[in-house]
């Protein structure tokens, strides 16, 4: 199930930790990158290979809002909905987004292209507000510049 | 003995107690969701809020959580306090904005903390107007329900499940407002102690489906205190009946065995109380007419008293073992075995064992209350670790951060993989060729415990037991037989079963199944049993009895504690005791248990402090019976009105101090006695925590 690639990168993570299993997390790190997301196949080979069960992996990728657990598209767009940019006009921008990508926060793009999701603070509060698109930052966003932003990305 | 002042009260508390705990103990009505007594403090439901006080002079105070507070000496608390009122308002309130507004349709209704604890906070109005968090429950297999949307993330569950019983496929899933608790995938739950999710998730998040399907409020079952009949060790049981049918049993807490917790074959395994092949009642029963050479086979999963019928009927001579050739071998040498080291260890001395030396039992099938008591006794060692470290018995949390690695204290002897190796220090094979290796930390422990049993038909074992035990007399022993009662019958000495080599003319076989080629030796066979079998199929005349729910009698289980089991319900087509079917048999006098009993204790002193201290007919509180029926329960003059329409007279109970009727006493009383935890404002099982924890049972040497 898990590639001879993703096994030695996952072998390279484990010797980091005393013990096996700590290492889940950067495993189920690795298997994304390698696949997008993971999948319920993917989180019980990854399970086994460390070593624990796949209902305590999945209490720890379900808790991580960076682990996808379903399928997303190939620009992941984050949000942030925190305090300063809630204040700084959220609302607004996300409308804009959801407007122009077609889909709600949660959702991807039937062209697998975009998938929009909310984000807590970016650190970037004197910026706001703020979104990620997978790891470029974009800050002092407005109405205008947001649709400019999705479009060259 | 530390006292503290609760809104200037003095209580006395135990040492070492948590502020919550004490205050509950007491009955006050302080309202709390993550503590549990079993699985100690975790401070993160912020119900249990109280103002602390410096001294008296101040009045002020500031807040903390009781439940991560120590009782100690003079400190001063307040409940009433209306800092901490209003603070416990908003939590419930919180708690209570997903929740939904169906109490009358869930299955916890009427026996749920949190109904409790809303009313007891005065949260009775909604001011949350948005949308619900919903989720999508899973199907966890035939005995746990699920209903997700009642969850008020106490972590509970997932505390009991995977801390305490060692479970893996239950966790918490996601993260803020959409905490799940759950599987990875439907399937069913894994654990042999899943069931006490029921009683420890304090909403209807986790309820039994077995009784889903024929569903009653608490108040409305019949309960009486029972014994489990699923394997030797007794655990304390509290089933509860409606209409004639045994609709669930709970835990009833007893400290020296089961403590808070059932494992799943106590908790479910009651259902063939409600099947429909039992044996028919044969009555009126005639004086046998003795022909010939009459044994009798008495049973391990009978009770003392219809064993002794038995035995007193075909006389000592040809009363016969029910175990096999070979349990009775090994059984009788457990026997000699205990009548010179009669310590034997209940499972609370395993649980506080400083280690523990298993000889072949695969505990968790062979008796999984013990097993969980050793993950119990690993979580003790956590504490005495934490312990010195200065962390207090309940903060939970802290003992688990401070104490990362098991403690080195589970020796096993057995030839295949078992479900506690993971926790075993030290595996061997059962030849015990390496058993030289347990030996040094045998002898440095203060209070060890040897487990051993019936299990895999060694006497080589059972011999290493007692062998061990002669190089660390400080150990306790522990057996592990092969039925509920097997030591009571032992106690009645019966001999070697006769089978294949001795052909008696009548044998009376009592609730005992015999394999077929026992049974074709016999000539002539009388059965006594309460669902057919292939002995009661192949018996001349098959007599039926009443279950353990529907009797009363006594036990002995494997520690040599003799227990008596009341009968829960009586069927509106009554089934006779097998010991009433015996007396008629052999044309004797007693009319009740007591009679049965006097002759009994005569013939058999070794019982007679149990006879002596067992609540017998005649016990009365406030010159009452004690009602098994609650003060509300429903229906009592309409409930059988599709037989007759006038209201049945309540049946009699001519055996125990116990009453089938709302009628009669309903306050405190003996734990031995106790089947349904209940106080004003608190109708969950937490109720329990303000009754007593008092031991019960007369230990007996062989
Ligand atoms: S869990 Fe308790 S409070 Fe919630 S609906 Fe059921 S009975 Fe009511
Ligand atoms: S399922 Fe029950 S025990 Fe578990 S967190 Fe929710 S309310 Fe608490
Ligand atoms: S709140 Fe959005 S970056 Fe801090
Ligand atoms: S019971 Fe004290 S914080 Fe939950």
């Amino acid at each position: 199930m898990l590639s001879a690639e993703e096994k030695s990168e996952i072998d390279h993570e484990i010797t980091k930790f005393p013990v096996r299993r700590s290492a889940c997390l950067e495993a189920l790190a690795v298997v994304q990158r390698h696949r997008g997301w993971v999948s319920d196949d993917t989180l019980k080979a990854v399970a086994d290979y460390v070593g624990m069960s796949a209902t305590e992996l999945d209490g720890i990728a379900t808790f991580y809002n960076l682990i996808y657990r379903k399928p997303v598209g190939k620009k992941v767009v984050r949000i942030c909905d925190s305090v300063s940019c809630f204040i700084m006009g959220y609302d607004k921008i996300r409308s804009k987004i959801e407007q122009e990508l077609g889909i709600q926060l949660g959702q991807t793009t039937p062209d697998q292209e975009f998938t929009l999701l909310p984000t807590p603070c970016l650190g970037t509060c004197d910026h706001a507000p703020a979104l990620m698109i997978n790891d470029s930052l974009h800050r002092d966003l407005n109405e205008d510049n947001v649709a400019q932003i999705l479009r060259h990305e | 003995m530390p006292t503290i002042f609760i809104d200037n009260k003095p209580y006395n508390v135990q040492p070492g107690q948590n502020v919550l705990h004490a205050a509950v103990s007491h009955g006050l009505n302080l309202p709390y969701f993550c503590w549990h007594p079993a699985l100690g403090s975790a401070g993160a439901c912020r119900q249990c809020a109280v103002q602390h006080f410096k001294d008296e002079s101040d009045t002020q105070g500031r807040m903390v959580m009781s439940c991560m507070t120590a009782a100690t000496e003079g400190s001063r608390f307040s409940i009433n306090h209306p800092t901490a009122k209003s603070f416990r308002a908003d939590i419930i309130e919180w708690m209570m904005t997903n929740h939904p507004h169906d109490c009358p349709v869930c299955d916890e209704g009427g026996e749920c903390h949190l109904q409790d604890m809303t009313v007891m906070t005065g949260h009775n109005k909604r001011r949350y107007r948005f949308k619900k968090r919903t989720f999508e429950n899973q199907d966890l297999g035939p005995h746990i329900n699920h209903e997700m949307n009642r969850c008020i993330t106490c972590y509970r569950c997932v505390r009991y499940y995977r801390d305490v019983a060692g479970g893996e496929d239950l966790h918490a899933f996601s993260a803020s407002n959409k905490v799940y608790f759950g599987r990875f995938e439907d399937g069913p739950l894994d654990s042999e102690f899943s069931g006490n999710l029921v009683e420890v998730c304090p909403t209807g998040v986790f309820t039994d489906k077995t009784f889903r399907a024929y569903y009653s409020r608490k108040w409305d079952l019949q309960t009486a205190p029972s014994i489990c009949q699923n394997c030797s060790l007794g655990c304390n049981i509290s089933p509860g009946e409606r209409l004639g049918t045994l609709r669930r049993v709970q835990n009833r807490f007893h400290p020296e065995i089961n403590g808070y917790f059932l494992c799943d074959k106590g908790r479910f395994g009651h259902r063939f109380v409600n099947e429909k092949n039992q044996v028919k009642v044969v009555h009126p029963i005639g004086p046998l007419i003795k022909e010939g050479l009459m044994i009798g086979i008495g049973s391990p999963r009978a009770s003392l008293e219809a064993n002794y019928a038995l035995r007193k009927l075909v006389g000592a001579d040809n009363f016969y073992d029910g175990h096999t050739e070979l349990e009775h071998r090994l059984l009788s040498k457990i026997m000699e075995i205990l009548s010179q080291h009669p310590e034997t260890a209940s499972l609370e001395d395993v649980r506080n064992a400083d280690a523990v030396f298993i000889l072949g039992e695969d505990l968790t099938q062979t008796a999984p209350m013990l097993a969980l008591s050793i993950r119990q006794n690993l979580y003790k060692r956590a504490q005495d670790g934490a312990g010195t470290q200065g962390i207090p018995d309940w903060n939970d949390l802290a003992i688990r951060n401070a104490q990362p690695e098991l403690p080195k204290v589970v020796y096993l002897a057995h030839d295949i993989p078992t479900k506690l190796d993971p926790l075993v220090t030290h595996k061997i094979s059962t030849d015990l060729e390496s058993i030289q290796d347990w030996i040094p930390a045998l002898k440095a422990a203060k209070n060890p415990v040897i487990i051993a049993g019936t299990s895999l038909g060694s006497e080589p074992l059972i011999r290493m037991s007692i062998e061990l035990r002669k190089m660390a007399p400080q150990a306790k022993l522990c057996y592990v037989l092969p039925a509920a009662n097997s030591f009571g019958l032992m106690l009645l000495k019966p001999k070697s079963t006769p089978l294949l080599t001795h052909r008696g003319e009548t044998a009376i076989v009592l609730e005992n199944n015999l394999p077929l080629s026992t049974l074709s030796h016999l000539h002539n066979i009388i059965a006594i049993d309460f669902l057919e079998s292939e002995t009661t199929k192949n018996a001349t005349l098959a007599l039926g009895c009443g279950s353990f729910a529907e009797t009363t009698g006594s036990m002995v289980n494997n520690e040599g504690r003799a227990q008596r089991y009341y009968s829960v319900f009586e069927r509106r087509e009554q089934r006779p005791e097998s010991w009433r079917i015996l007396r008629d048999l052999g044309d004797f006098s007693w009319q009740n248990i007591d009679e049965l009993c006097a002759e009994f204790a005569q013939e058999f002193p070794i019982f007679e402090p149990f006879l002596k201290q067992v609540h017998n007919t005649q016990f009365r509180i406030d010159g009452q019976k004690i009602a098994r029926q609650s003060p509300e329960f429903s229906g009592r003059t309409s409930m059988y009105t599709n037989i007759s329409l006038h209201e049945q007279a309540p049946l009699q109970d001519p055996d125990s101090p116990l009453a089938y009727s709302m009628e009669g006493y309903h306050g405190d009383m003996p734990p031995d006695l106790a089947s349904s935890y209940w106080r004003p404002g608190w109708n969950s099982v937490s109720a329990f925590n303000s009754l007593s924890h008092a031991t019960s049972g007369v230990k007996l040497k062989p």
